[in-house]
C-alpha cells in the first residue's frame, strides 16, 4: 500500500480497501522505522492523525453507496474506474493523501525552523499558500521535511538537525553490488529539499514539497529516484515561502510518478492576492494523457549540458532515453545554449546577493533567536546572527554584499544581471526555432557517499552539483526530473526535461512517457535487506 | 566503483577555477565494448580489477550504442587562470566595513578565504562578452503585474506577531539602545566569544 502512487492510493481510499486512519498510521509507523534516514525535523502525528480523521468521516459521509454502485458499473461496462468519482463530501484526489512539506514553508503554529538555529522555535501564525490549498483538499500533513540550511547546499548535509540519508543506501540493490555498510557508507540525498525527497522515496508520504532555486527540487529527486516538477516562475505562489532568491525561487513538487505530480499542480498552480509575482495558470486539462504521441514533437539535446564531471552511466542513460524517443517516431536534434558554461558563476552572484538581501530580516527583533547580548542594537543584531547562521549562510551574505558594494555593484552584479539575460535568451531561440522539450542529465552522477561529500566544502558542492539545474531557475522555466535507472551502484540516476515557460502540463505528459518506457524499479523491489527483526523488508513491505 | 571514481575525481579538479584544463575523455567505449574511463592524468581501468557481477553489467550496458546526437565527451572546459584578471585583495578595512554592513562576522581567515575563492569565481563572469544586453531583474518582465483594489481586506493580527518576539512591551518590540555604533573589530570578538554559540 505505502509504495503505490497517489492515484492508486486515492482510489484505494474511496473504494474503501484502507481508510484514511489506517493509512495514516501505517505512514506514521514507516516514519518511526526509517527515523535512522532523518528526513523529518518535526513529525506532526497528532495533527495528522485528527486530520486523516476529518478525511476518514468525508469519506463515509460520501455515501459508500454511491462510490460503490458507480465504480461497479464502470467494471461492468469496461470503463476504467475514474480516480475522483464527484459524488458525496470527499474533496477531491487528494482527501486523506499524507504529505510532507520543507521545513521553510510556514505552516501555521507548527515549528518551522528553515534548518537554522535562528528558527529552531520560530512558529509561524499562518499557512503558506500551497500548503493551505493542500490541506483544503483534505490532505493530511505528516510533517515537516529536513533540508540544507535556509536551502543553501546541494547535499541536505548542511542544516542544524543533521544531515539527511538517501534511504537507497538501505537497499539491497546498492549495499550487494557494492559490499557497502549502510552505516558507515550511506549516501546522500541531494539537496537542499532532500528530506522531502527522502521522505517520498521512504514511503512516508505520498507527495511532498520542496523549494527549487537553483535545482534544490530535482536534484535530491534524481538522487533518491523520485519525480520533481520545478514549476514555471510565477505559476505557484511563493507566499510562505521563506525566501532565497526571490526572482528564482519556486515551490517544487515531488512525486512517484508524473501523474502525482500533474494532479497536485493543477491544484496548486494560479493566482494569488498575496504574492504579487504569480501568474495566472493556463487552462489545460487536469489528467495527463494516457498515451503521448511523441511523433509530434522535436526534442532537442543541448550539447553544453556534456559538462566536465559528467559520469559515463549517467551519459549512457542520457543516450539510452534519446535513442528511445529517436525508436519512437520524435524528431532529435542536437541544439547549443551558448552560455551554459557561464551560468552557474552568474547564478552565484545573483543568488548571493539576493541572499544578502533576504537574510537582513533576522536580527533578533520580532521572530526567531535572539541574542542576550543588549548593550546596543547592532551589537545585538551582530550576535544574534552570529549565532543562529552557520557558516555556509554567513559566507554567502558576506559575498553578496560584497558584490552590492557602490566599487562592485557594476562590475558584478549588474554584469551577472547581463549574463543572465542571454541565458535566458539562449533557450528562448531554442523554443522558437521548433524545439518541443530539451533532454539533460539532471546531476553529474549517482549519489556519493557522505564520507566523501564532506571532503569538499558546501560552495564547492554546490558549484558542481547545480551544473545542470540552475540555468532553468535563472530562465524561469519549467523542468522535470525523471529517475530513469540504478546505477552500477545500485542508486539512481535521473534526467531532466526543460520546457518553454507554462508549458507544465505538456512537460509531465513527456515526462510519464519516459516512465512509462524506461522501467525504473521501485524501492521496494530493490530492497531484501534485512533490518534488526530479521525479517526480511520484502516481507514487511508485501504487509503494508 | 570506476564510475564512481570518475565523476568524484573528475568533480575535484572541476573546482570554481580550475589550476589546470581538464583534458577531455577520450571515446568511452573500446572495440571489445567494454567502457572504461579516462580523464586527463588517471589510469585506464582494466575490466580484471572489476568484480565479476560489475563486469556482468558492464556486458550489460556495453551492448548499448552511444547516440550520436549526445555529446560524448565534454563540449567545454572551466575558464582558466590566465583568463581572468589579478586576484582581488581583502584589505583589513574593506573587511571591517563588510562585516559592519552585513552585521556578519568572518569568524575565522577561512571565512575570509572563502570569500576571495567567492570572488575569483565570480571573475569568470568577465570573460563573457555583454556589450549592448540589458541586465534582467525579473523573467516577468514583459508582463505587468496586476493590482489589486485599494482596499483593507485583512490585518488586525497584531497580537498574534507580538507573540513571536521575545522582547515586547504592550504593543512594541523591545530593542537595545540605537545609535550606538558596532564596537571596533578587537573588542567585537571578544563580545561574540561571550555570546552563545
Amino acid at each position: 500500500m505505502l509504495s503505490l502512487t497517489l492515484r492508486e492510493v486515492s482510489l484505494a481510499l474511496r473504494e474503501g480497501r484502507i481508510s484514511p486512519t489506517e493509512l495514516c498510521r501505517k505512514c506514521l509507523n514507516r516514519i518511526k522505522k526509517t527515523q535512522h534516514l532523518n528526513a523529518y525535523i518535526t513529525v506532526t502525528e497528532e495533527l495528522a492523525l485528527k486530520q486523516a480523521q476529518e478525511a476518514e468521516t468525508r469519506l463515509l459521509q460520501g455515501a459508500d453507496m454511491c462510490v460503490c454502485i458507480s465504480s461497479i458499473l464502470c467494471r461492468v461496462i469496461g470503463v476504467t474506474v475514474p480516480s475522483f468519482l464527484p459524488l458525496g463530501a470527499p474533496k477531491g484526489p487528494l482527501d486523506g493523501i499524507p504529505f510532507a512539506v520543507k521545513d521553510n514553508f510556514c505552516t501555521e503554529n507548527i515549528k518551522t525552523t528553515c534548518a537554522s538555529k535562528m528558527l529552531k522555535d520560530y512558529a509561524p501564525p499562518y499557512n503558506a499558500t500551497v500548503v493551505q490549498k493542500l490541506l483544503d483538499q483534505g490532505a493530511v500533513l505528516m510533517g515537516k521535511t529536513n533540508m540544507d540550511e535556509f536551502a543553501m547546499g546541494s547535499g541536505s548535509t548542511d542544516g542544524a538537525f543533521g544531515p539527511v540519508r538517501n534511504p537507497w543506501s538501505y537497499a539491497a540493490s546498492y549495499t550487494e553490488k557494492t559490499g557497502a555498510v549502510p552505516e558507515s557508507d550511506w549516501v546522500v540525498c541531494g539537496g537542499s529539499s532532500g528530506g522531502s525527497a527522502a521522505a517520498v522515496a521512504s514511503l512516508t508520504s505520498y507527495l511532498a514539497l520542496g523549494s527549487d532555486t537553483g535545482g534544490s527540487t530535482r536534484n535530491p529527486a534524481a538522487l533518491c529516484g523520485v519525480v520533481a516538477l520545478k514549476p514555471t516562475y510565477g505559476l505557484l505562489s511563493r507566499h510562505g515561502l521563506i525566501p532565497l532568491v526571490n526572482s528564482m525561487d519556486v515551490p517544487g513538487i515531488m512525486a512517484r510518478s508524473a501523474s502525482d505530480a500533474a494532479i497536485v499542480l493543477g491544484i496548486l498552480q494560479g493566482l494569488d492576492m498575496r504574492d504579487s509575482t504569480t501568474v495566472a495558470a493556463p487552462s489545460s486539462p487536469t489528467e495527463l494523457p494516457e498515451h503521448f504521441d511523441v511523433k509530434n514533437i522535436c526534442v532537442g539535446i543541448p550539447k553544453e549540458y556534456h559538462a566536465p564531471g559528467l559520469s559515463e552511466e549517467t551519459l549512457m542513460q542520457w543516450s539510452r532515453v534519446t535513442d528511445m524517443f529517436e525508436r519512437a517516431g520524435a524528431r532529435v536534434e542536437q541544439v547549443s545554449l551558448p552560455h551554459t558554461q557561464h551560468s552557474i558563476v552568474c547564478y552565484r552572484v545573483l543568488c548571493h546577493a539576493e541572499v544578502a538581501s533576504n537574510m537582513a530580516r533576522f536580527d533578533g527583533l520580532e521572530y526567531g533567536l535572539r541574542s542576550k547580548v543588549d548593550s546596543s542594537t547592532e551589537a545585538m543584531y551582530a550576535s544574534t546572527r552570529h549565532e543562529g547562521f552557520n557558516d555556509v549562510v554567513r559566507g554567502r551574505i558576506l559575498s553578496g554584499n560584497y558584490f552590492m558594494l557602490k566599487q562592485n555593484y557594476q562590475h558584478y552584479f549588474v554584469k551577472a544581471q547581463k549574463v543572465r539575460r542571454l541565458i535566458a535568451d539562449d533557450f528562448k531561440h531554442v523554443f522558437s526555432s521548433g524545439v518541443d522539450v530539451l533532454l539533460t542529465p539532471t546531476t553529474l552522477s549517482d549519489a556519493t557517499r557522505y564520507s566523501d561529500f564532506t571532503q569538499e566544502d558546501n560552495q564547492t558542492r554546490s558549484t558542481q552539483e547545480d551544473v545542470f539545474t540552475q540555468p532553468v531557475n535563472m530562465a524561469g522555466l519549467p523542468a522535470v526530473s525523471v529517475p530513469t535507472a540504478l546505477s552500477r551502484r545500485g542508486l539512481p540516476i535521473g534526467l531532466q526535461l526543460i520546457g518553454p515557460a507554462l508549458q507544465d502540463k505538456k512537460l509531465l505528459s513527456v515526462a510519464q512517457w519516459i516512465e512509462q518506457r524506461v522501467g525504473f524499479p521501485s524501492i521496494r523491489d530493490s530492497s531484501e535487506s534485512r533490518n534488526e527483526t530479521g525479517v526480511t523488508k520484502r516481507e514487511q513491505t508485501s504487509a503494508v | 566503483m570506476s564510475a564512481f571514481n570518475f565523476s568524484f575525481t573528475a568533480g575535484r579538479t572541476f573546482r570554481g577555477v580550475s589550476q589546470k584544463l581538464i583534458q577531455p575523455s577520450f571515446k568511452t567505449f573500446t572495440k571489445d565494448r567494454y567502457s572504461i574511463s579516462n580523464v586527463g592524468n588517471f589510469h585506464r581501468r582494466r575490466n580484471s580489477r572489476l568484480p565479476t557481477h560489475i563486469t556482468n553489467v558492464t556486458r550489460l550496458f556495453s551492448t548499448h550504442t552511444h547516440n550520436p546526437k549526445v555529446p560524448e565527451a565534454p563540449t567545454w572546459e572551466p575558464v582558466s587562470e590566465d583568463q581572468l584578471p589579478q586576484p582581488a585583495q581583502i584589505p583589513a578595512d574593506l573587511v571591517d566595513k563588510l562585516e559592519r554592513l552585513a552585521l556578519v562576522d568572518f569568524r575565522t581567515k577561512q571565512g575570509l578565504a572563502c570569500l576571495e575563492n567567492a570572488i575569483r569565481f565570480a571573475d569568470q563572469l568577465h570573460v563573457v562578452d555583454t556589450s549592448g544586453v540589458e541586465p534582467m531583474d525579473s523573467v516577468l518582465e514583459d508582463r505587468a503585474l496586476y493590482l489589486r483594489e485599494d482596499a483593507v481586506q485583512e490585518g488586525d493580527c497584531a497580537e498574534e506577531l507580538l507573540q513571536l518576539s521575545k522582547n515586547t512591551v504592550e504593543e512594541y518590540f523591545v530593542a537595545p539602545p540605537g545609535n550606538i555604533p558596532l564596537p571596533k573589530k578587537e573588542d567585537r570578538a571578544a563580545m561574540l566569544k561571550h555570546s552563545e554559540f
